[in-house]
C-alpha cells in the first residue's frame, strides 16, 4: 500500500534507544520472557486466524470473529458486539484478534 | 535478526511489542511489511482489544494522510517497538507511529511497517523459500 505524508516534520527516521534504556524499556513491560511468550501466543493467535479464515467466511459471512489461540470464541453483526463478549471474559491482547469475515475483501495494491 | 513471516495472503509481516508511554498502554501488533509506506502505521479496527483511547490521541496534530484506499485522518503518537532479535535478544525502535482514526473503510486494512523504520535495515524478502529476514 502506498501511505504519503508531506510533512517532512513527520517523515522522521527510527530512533534506536542506548542498552540502558532499552533494559529498562524490557523490564517496565515484564521482562525479556514475558515478552517473548505474549508474541509467541500472539504470532499463533494470527497464525490460527489466518488457518481458519476461509473456512469461518463460508460458515459466518459478513461477520465480526474473536478468535483465540485454540479457534474461535465468539461471532457478532458488530465489532462492538464482539469486543464486548472480549471485555466481558477478560480477553484482550495479545490473546485474541478480532476481525470482519468479508466475502468480498478489498485487494491490496502494493 | 529479526524474523517475519508471510501470512495466508502471501504477505509480509513481522511482529513486535509496542508501548505508548504517554497513555502507559503496551500491546502486540502485527505489521505488514510495507516499503510503499513513509510512515509506520496503525489500523485500530482489528487490533482494538489493545483499547486505545481514541479520543486521548492528540488530534491537534492529526494530519490528513493519502493511501490507495483513500484518505484518512491520523494521529501521530511516539511510541516504542520491541522487535525479537536472535542476536541482541531484542531491538527496540522509537518513532512517531501515526493511528489511523478508526473507520468502516480502515477497518480492514493491515498496520503497516513503513520507510522510517525499514530503511534502517537491511532485509531478506524471500518468499519461495519462506524467509523473511531483516538485519538491523
Amino acid at each position: 500500500m502506498v501511505v504519503t505524508c508531506n510533512d517532512p516534520e513527520r517523515r522522521k527516521p527510527a530512533k534506536s534507544l542506548s542498552e540502558a534504556e532499552k533494559e529498562e524499556l524490557i523490564e517496565r513491560l515484564g521482562g525479556a520472557e514475558a515478552i517473548r511468550q505474549s508474541l509467541a501466543e500472539f504470532r499463533e493467535v494470527n497464525r490460527r486466524m489466518d488457518r481458519e479464515r476461509t473456512t469461518l467466511t463460508v460458515k459466518h459471512p459478513n461477520k465480526w470473529v474473536l478468535m483465540g489461540k485454540d479457534g474461535p470464541l465468539a461471532f457478532g453483526d458488530t465489532f462492538e458486539e464482539v469486543r464486548e463478549y472480549a471485555r466481558a471474559n477478560g480477553l484482550g491482547n495479545p490473546h485474541v484478534v478480532i476481525e470482519y469475515l468479508d466475502t468480498d475483501p478489498p485487494t491490496m495494491i502494493l | 535478526m529479526i524474523t517475519g513471516e508471510f501470512d495466508a495472503h502471501g504477505r509480509a509481516v513481522v511482529y513486535c511489542r509496542m508501548f505508548i508511554p504517554r497513555l502507559n498502554i503496551a500491546g502486540d501488533v502485527r505489521f505488514q511489511v510495507d516499503t510503499g509506506a513513509d510512515i509506520t502505521c496503525l489500523h485500530l479496527a482489528e487490533d482494538n482489544p489493545l483499547e486505545i483511547p481514541i479520543a486521548r490521541l492528540d488530534r491537534g496534530s492529526g494530519r490528513v494522510v493519502n493511501g490507495v484506499g483513500g484518505i484518512s485522518r491520523y494521529f501521530p503518537e511516539s511510541v516504542q517497538l520491541i522487535f525479537e532479535d536472535d542476536e541482541s535478544g531484542y531491538v527496540v525502535r522509537s518513532i512517531d507511529l501515526w493511528i489511523a482514526e478508526p473507520d468502516p473503510r480502515n477497518r480492514s486494512l493491515n498496520s503497516l511497517l513503513g520507510l522510517d523504520v525499514l530503511n534502517l535495515w537491511r532485509m531478506n524478502f524471500d518468499p519461495r523459500n519462506e524467509l523473511l529476514q531483516f538485519f538491523p
